[in-house]
């Protein structure tokens, strides 16, 4: 402890030796901020290697050659000073914090730290205290609307569920174009999972707690990541952890903060006809057990009505619809360490974090011990991170009929109120006293009642996770190191489900046994990086070098064993060894990568920078014949502000252009280029051996792995000290070689195959402009816009095809919906229209409308236009930040509202309820040509209301249901107070209170009774499809900050 | 100051040597091949393990082919409409075409990698067989497919061309002929398959019979193939063909592989999957004995079990075709509804023929006797006479194990008296003047769960003669026709990926529509 009390902020550049004293002067450097003494600020004779670090009282001793030797005064963060020597011998020196963008410091690829004003592309630094106005469970959530480039999406899954991350639109055909997530200069496994019902797990970011975070970068382009090679498709977004670097004395920091999840209620459905079928109100408990799905009842009167808890409740609407869930509280609790020496510094955090989710019984734990430190011998360096959760992930909502829950709430009739099944008397509300099995309360059965499903089925997950890396790095001269890097991500995933016995919709066991299943998995996933670089900076006159060349072996391995079992011997025992049917599983994938890679930049007078990267991978994945892949970028950076420093006005503070083109790749599976067989695991009948293909894509030896070659231009202006500045990007990028999961007949006796042929260019502009328009010494109003422009369009097709279909999995409106088309922005939705004749109008056949088979196309389900508008005011100790963002110019389908028509919840079912029905105001064709119109005449005939809403399930007209998704939100509303002032002393060094607000408002949607975000899947393939997930929420969130 | 420089240098050759430990590991791709083969996984598999595959996932369709024989309604519309209507509904109509070629392909390859293999003659002959019995249904559902194109994908046939329905038809023939006499008693026996352990003299009688359900299929269109045909499968020098049930060919589904009809239809929605009108009539006017294992209402059909069943013959209304959930009650027979949307007509019996590890024939001692009698009434054959093939048709209907049993394999209950007096009854005892009708009729009954089958025969033989469903919004090829599907249409999914050639098959075939006919499917 004593000796953390004597501590010295450690730096990289440190241990210079004194070389050649002729004589020495004297001094002592404060923070011009406070005045107080500033140790550990780098003192150098300018143009050697001389130099010293300033000791704790902010004193330093250096020799200096002769009277004409400059003094340089640097310290990250700060605006370097130089001071000529003269005759003087001793220095009383102040150094001011660098206000202007060009003395930032940024982490870009593998660590490498740099001057920003030196970077030929774009890279954004995150502010992290906007962070942590959002405390969502999922930190990637907290990037919403806040980066230029980044388009985030945050799914209503649950507090345990993905963050969605695409950095410059979506790369590749595929479904994943998530940024590689880079923390400490080791990337770390990022993928989703999902529950067996369309649920969502989580992602690799859920395994950090932001207040580990010292800072954050996004590298948008090509350029930006092209050290990262195969991975660099989609950006990287790089997190460094704290370490207690620049920390002076032991520090103790608790923060708590408890968080109110809110369902918003979107809908807006019809509130005449309640609950019952083809026009009647229930008559009896049965009759009431078996209409809850279906608003076609009888017109709403307030008189008592039957309904499914046994009861008599007045026949009026729901005030509540969405009462079944809950308010989610949410208690977030970190306690830091962190300190250091001379030698070194520590940080170590114990983050508890208990989400109880909206959907009863669905909670989400996690508790995370980070602990970073640096450490120093001589010229020796040690850093080490190591990041250890323990997740636990129990229920997440799904969005499959069976059980995803919204399913039943959202279509749960207006009249009635779920929440009375909490009531009855003598039963949980969902389970038969008699027989213990569901409580049904619909004839649909897939409509599982929400309370058994959240009570009786489970699907829990927990992860235990580390993941760190340890450097070494020697500093052999203070212009050549040399550093080994060994990092690792681990972990261990147990995931088990059950559908329960006694579920309505499953099918009776054979007799004696009891139905449902049990599935039991356990997965483990390591990846390991050994890396090496060695790194030279020399200058040379006005010319800078700077240069790095290093190599890295990446391991990866998932396996996992598994067992599902089908029915049961002993009823509501879910074990394996009470299954009756067992059905074993394993896997086992392991690739490897090996690269070299380098680095060379050089400068001009501080204000010319031109920098060149090289990496070659080589892939176990790939056929060995061609598995060597080189990616190169370049980059120019061009400070025109100090180059002409003597003719600018004065005004104009910065200015900067740049330009980069890089090319980088893609990632590919292991095993792709064989044809596998596998056994079945049971025997048919016990006794038969029976087999096949395992899977149904033909594979292709000669794959290679997609390229993304990307061009960028961009400047950076910042004017009157920065109360303006401006920084735009512009990029062309094309991908090439896509490797497509191209559909083949099925007849061919596969579904797909995989092909080196496509195309596809997104282009874009990015801009982010600061305004400071009021800054006093006690108020001041930063705002910020960013904006970001993407279109994508899909040149080329393997085959000469014109459009791939891509999505899977749909419930209800049909197989394929989604497709990339030539010509067209990625990620058409399609669907059918109605049939139609040549004037628009829409045939019909009995009364109802018909269909045409032929698909249309939509639009596409990617937004255009992403953009933010961030503002902080701050007054004296209070700061209030105000966040708007928007999203525009894509579509969604939404099945909810499909849902809501057949089923007489949408207010457009009101058309037609009372006899004789609805006359749907389309044509009958009397010709056999649909197209000519000449012969059509007015449709009369009227079609009973249930009958014809319910026409949309047997032939399913997209067009309904397709909805403009752009919106505007405003998002956050944080309120800060720092209270150091008034509590502040010996003990408590810092206090701060923080309140917010997030998901405040929707500005503007066009989606019908759901939010325009509705939409859960985080696969961008199947993004602009809505199914039935559950409703987003507004989070009221209260933080303490205590610092000791 | 030494110690420290000492400790500063050995740091150093810590560095240098992970330094040189680092470039050797990047250097080179070795063992990069080995890595990339999956572990766990086998290339290769014995082949009758692939034709337990195909022989075990044949899987029947009951939303169109149940339907349009009238045995199975469904009265909501929504997700289930389908046959009901009489409407196109893609999910459904790609079943048979998605379940067979994914096998189909495995046929292809057995057949592929043993021709010539002495050792395995007997395997590579059933796989012939099976993968004609295979491209057989496809014929009869969709007209023109994808045959000799299809199943080589591995070899990079994606893109398969539609062979004319006759052509398939003319060869399926050839294939059963070639390999039902190919296989031999004397070579390896294929103890692993799992229709008949591999027992030559049973599986050429499985041969013969698809063979003559082959022939019957051109009495309309061309009889004096018909006559050749069957003649050829039921020369007795060539094995003969089914005769009683224990050569029945069927899938033994049980606990753990569960009959998927069976599954489905007591699954979700079994309150809704009711037992159609002609069907219920049919059993009942005729004092059928099957009638109370098959047909029954249950008093709680919401619940998996249904609650208590009511078997008796007299309170059983099959459920009528052209009506919905609202014009339903305009029925003259209308039941009532236990609650809404969930109606009192009768319903399959789950505790026998939907039991999850029931059986699912494939091809029956009762059908195969039954075209053997509509043969020897036409004359094509010789043999015995159509009144004994007739009655021993039907008796092997009455006696199949497992379906009218509460256990899996379980024997009939049918007595044979029951069966005597059924043979007696006016409409069932045999009579030439009647007899066309008489032996279809009781095909349909024997293709009960075996729909697609009893599909083809209605379209073959007309019979039974059948109201068209006639529902008000019904498909506009199937009104202008004869308001009966007489095949299903090409997949979307087809059209979008295989589209030139499918365009080109439907233009040959007349129009890729409900009512377009077969080849052999002349009015």
């Amino acid at each position: 402890m004593r000796k953390l009390t004597t501590l010295l902020v450690f730096l990289m550049f440190a241990g210079l030796q004194i070389v050649f004293a002729q004589r020495t002067v004297t001094g002592r450097v404060t923070d011009a901020a406070n005045d107080t003494p500033f140790p550990g600020v780098f003192v150098v004779v300018k143009g050697t290697t001389t130099g010293v670090l300033t000791d704790v009282g902010g004193n330093f001793t250096v020799p200096v050659p002769d009277n004409r030797a400059v003094l340089q005064f640097s310290f990250i963060g700060y605006v370097t000073k130089e001071i000529a020597v003269g005759t003087q011998t001793t220095f009383d020196i102040s150094l001011e914090q660098s206000t202007v963008q060009m003395e930032e410091i940024v982490v870009t690829s593998l660590g490498i730290k740099r001057e920003a004003k030196s970077l030929g592309y774009s890279a954004t630094t995150m502010n992290t205290a906007q962070i942590a106005e959002n405390p969502s469970m999922n930190m990637g959530n907290a990037m919403m609307g806040k980066v230029a480039g980044l388009n985030v999406s945050a799914p209503p899954t649950g507090p345990g569920g993905s963050s969605k991350l695409r950095i410059r639109g979506q790369s590749s055909f595929g479904g994943y174009n998530e940024p590689l997530i880079v923390i400490n200069g080791v990337p770390i496994n990022n993928s989703s999972t999902f529950t067996g019902i369309g649920g969502d797990f989580g992602n690799g970011l859920q395994s950090i707690n932001p207040d580990d975070i010292e800072s954050m970068t996004v590298l948008k382009g090509a350029t930006a990541a092209a050290l990262y090679g195969y991975r660099a498709k989609d950006g990287v977004i790089m997190i460094t952890t704290k370490s207690g670097a620049g920390r002076r004395g032991l520090g103790v920091e608790l923060t708590s903060g408890i968080v109110f999840d809110q369902p918003i209620d979107y809908t807006d459905f019809q509130q005449e006809y309640g609950q019952g079928q083809n026009g009647l109100r229930p008559v009896s408990l049965t009759d009431a057990r078996s209409s809850s799905s279906w608003s076609f009842g009888g017109k709403m009167d307030g008189e008592p009505v039957w309904c499914f808890d046994g009861k008599e409740h007045p026949y009026s609407p729901n005030p509540k619809p969405l009462g079944f869930y809950n308010t989610g509280i949410t208690v977030n609790n970190t306690l830091a360490f962190s300190g250091g020496n001379e030698n070194g510094s520590f940080h170590f955090s114990i983050a508890d974090n208990r989400a109880n989710a909206i959907t009863p019984n669905s909670k989400f734990n996690k508790q995370i011990f980070d602990f970073g430190v640096d450490y120093k011998f001589g010229k020796l360096t040690l850093h080490s991170n190591a990041n250890y959760s323990l997740e636990y992930n129990q229920n997440p909502p799904g969005s499959t009929q069976q059980f995803g829950i919204a399913n039943t709430v959202y279509t749960t009739a207006v009249s009635s109120d779920l929440r009375w099944l909490l009531d009855m008397p003598g039963t949980s509300g969902y389970k038969d006293t008699v027989t213990g099995n569901e409580y049904t309360i619909t004839n649909f059965s897939y409509r599982t009642n929400p309370y058994w499903t959240a009570y009786e089925r489970f699907e829990d997950r927990s992860r235990n996770r580390i993941f760190g890396n340890i450097l070494l790095r020697y500093d052999f001269f203070p212009w050549l190191y040399l550093q080994g890097r060994v990092g690792q991500d681990y972990f261990v995933t147990e995931t088990e489900y059950n559908s329960p016995t006694g579920t309505a919709y499953l099918g009776a066991a054979p007799a004696g046994q009891f139905n449902g299943e049990f599935s039991i998995t356990k997965a483990t996933f390591s990846e390991t990086n050994f890396d090496f670089l060695v790194g030279v900076n020399k200058k040379f006159g006005s010319f800078g070098f700077d240069a790095q060349f290093g190599g890295n072996a990446m391991n990866t391995v998932s396996q996992s064993t598994g067992t599902s079992v089908v029915n049961f011997y002993i009823r509501d025992l879910y074990t394996i060894s009470n299954g009756v049917t067992k059905t074993p599983s394993q896997t086992y994938s392991q690739k490897k990568v090996n690269s070299l890679y380098g680095t060379i930049s050089l400068s001009y007078n501080d204000y010319l920078f031109l920098n060149a990267t090289g990496r070659n991978d080589w892939f176990s994945t790939l056929n060995p014949e061609s598995n060597s892949y080189l990616y190169p970028s370049v980059g120019a950076s061009f400070v025109f502000s100090q180059a002409l420093d003597n003719i600018m006005p004065s005004w104009f503070t910065f200015g900067k252009l740049r330009a980069s083109y890089a090319e980088v790749g893609g990632d590919t599976s292991p095993y792709g280029s064989s044809i596998y067989y596998s056994l079945n695991s049971n025997a048919f009948d016990g006794q038969y051996a029976w087999g096949g293909v395992s899977g149904s894509t033909v594979p292709n030896p000669d794959l290679k792995p997609l390229k993304v070659k990307e061009a960028e231009v961009g400047m950076e202006l910042i004017f009157l000290d920065r109360r303006i500045s401006i920084d735009v990007a512009g990029y062309n990028k094309n991908t090439v070689d896509e490797i497509l999961n191209v559909d083949v007949s099925s007849a061919s006796g596969y579904n797909q195959t995989k092909v080196n042929v496509g195309k596809l260019r997104n282009r874009g502009v990015e801009a982010l402009l600061t305004f400071v328009p009021v800054e006093t010494r006690d108020f001041s109003w930063e705002t910020a816009f960013n904006y970001s422009y993407n279109i994508s369009k899909v040149l080329e097709l393997a085959g000469g095809a014109e459009r791939i279909v891509v999505s899977s999995g749909q419930m209800w409106l049909g197989s394929q919906s989604i497709a990339h088309e030539v010509g067209m922005p990625l990620g058409s939705l399609r669907g059918n229209d109605f049939l139609r004749n040549d004037k628009g109008e829409i045939l019909t056949s009995g009364g109802q409308f018909r269909v045409n088979s032929q698909m249309m196309t939509y639009g596409s389900i990617i937004p255009k236009h992403v953009g933010g508008w961030l503002n902080t005011f701050t007054y004296k100790m209070f700061s209030l930040f105000a966040q708007f963002d928007f999203k525009a110019g894509h579509k969604l389908l939404s099945q909810s509202n499909y849902n809501a028509m057949r089923a007489g919840f949408h207010k457009e079912t009101l058309v037609g309820r009372e006899a004789p029905g609805v006359v749907f105001d389309g044509v009958v064709d009397n010709d056999a040509n649909v197209s000519t119109s000449e012969d059509d005449t007015p449709n009369t005939t009227a079609v009973p209301a249930q009958t014809f809403y319910t026409n949309y399930a047997s032939v399913k007209p997209y067009t309904p249901f397709i909805y403009n998704a752009s919106f505007i939100k405003w998002r956050t509303l944080a309120l800060n107070a720092d209270l150091t002032k008034f509590v502040g002393g010996r003990v408590i060094k810092g206090l701060n209170v923080n309140a917010s607000v997030n998901n405040v408002l929707s500005l503007l949607k066009y989606v019908d009774n759901l939010d325009a975000e509705c939409i859960s899947n985080v696969d961008d393939n199947n993004g602009g499809i809505e199914q039935m997930g559950p409703p987003t929420v507004r989070s009221y969130a209260l933080t303490l900050n205590i610092k000791f | 100051m030494k110690t420290k420089y000492v400790n500063i240098m050995k740091a150093k050759y810590v560095v240098a040597t992970l330094l040189v430990a680092l470039i050797s590991m990047v250097s080179c791709d070795k063992g990069f091949e080995e890595l990339n083969q999956d572990p766990l996984l086998p290339t290769s598999l014995d082949p009758a393990y692939l034709l337990v595959t195909c022989e075990a996932t044949y899987v029947d369709n009951w939303h169109y082919e149940g339907s349009i024989i009238q045995q199975i309604q469904i009265i909501i519309g929504g997700q289930e409409a389908a046959g009901n209507r009489n409407l196109r509904v893609d999910n459904f109509m790609q079943n048979i075409w998605n379940g067979s070629y994914g096998n189909y392909k495995l046929l292809v390859e057995i057949v592929n990698t043993l021709e010539g293999d002495a050792t395995r003659s007997n395997l590579y002959n059933m796989a012939r067989i099976m993968k004609a019995f295979y491209a057989m249904r496809l014929v009869d559902t969709y007209g023109n497919v994808p045959y000799s194109e299809a199943g080589l994908g591995l070899g990079g046939t994606f893109y398969p061309v539609y062979d004319n329905q006759e052509d398939i038809y003319a060869d399926i023939e050839a294939e059963l002929i070639a390999a039902t006499d190919a296989l031999d008693p004397a070579k390896k026996i294929e103890t692993n398959e799992m229709y008949f352990k591999g027992d030559i003299a049973k599986w050429k009688k499985f041969g013969n019979s698809l063979l003559l359900r082959l022939g019957m299929r051109y009495s309309k269109s061309n009889p004096s193939k018909a006559q050749t045909i069957v003649q050829t499968a039921t020369s007795a020098t060539r094995g003969g063909v089914i005769t009683t049930n224990s050569e029945n060919v069927y899938i033994p589904y049980n606990s753990t592989q569960n009959n998927p009809g069976g599954a489905a239809l007591t699954a979700g929605t079994r309150q809704n999957w009711h037992v159609g009108r002609p069907f219920v009539d049919f059993l009942y006017n005729n004092k059928d004995p099957r009638m109370r294992y098959i047909v029954c209402r249950y008093s709680d059909p919401n619940s998996g079990s249904g609650g208590t069943i009511d078997t008796v013959g007299a309170n059983q209304v099959g459920c009528p075709y052209g009506l919905d959930e609202t014009t339903i009650t305009t029925d003259p027979l209308y039941p009532g509804a236990i609650s809404s949307n969930v109606w009192k007509y009768s319903q399959f019996n789950r505790q026998r023929n939907l039991r999850v590890d029931g059986w699912h024939y494939i091809i029956t001692a009762a059908q195969t006797q039954l075209l053997m009698a509509e043969a020897r009434y036409r004359g094509w054959i010789t043999t015995s006479t159509a009144q004994a093939y007739y009655e021993n048709g039907v008796t092997q209907a009455l006696t199949q194990a497992d379906i009218f049993s509460t256990t899996r394999g379980g024997a009939s209950p049918i007595t044979s008296d029951e069966i005597t007096n059924y043979l007696s009854r006016p409409n069932i005892a045999y009579a030439d003047a009647t007899a066309l009708q008489q032996i279809n009729e009781q095909y349909w009954l024997a293709c009960f769960l075996m729909w697609h089958e009893g599909w083809c025969n209605l379209r073959r033989s007309g019979y039974p003669d059948l109201a068209p469903n006639g529902y008000p919004s019904q498909d506009a090829s199937v009104a202008n026709g004869d308001g009966f599907i007489h095949r299903l249409c090409y997949t979307i999914r087809e059209y979008t990926i295989n589209q030139d050639n499918t365009e080109a098959a439907a233009t040959a075939i007349g129009g890729d529509e409900l009512a377009t006919r077969i080849f052999w499917d002349t009015p």
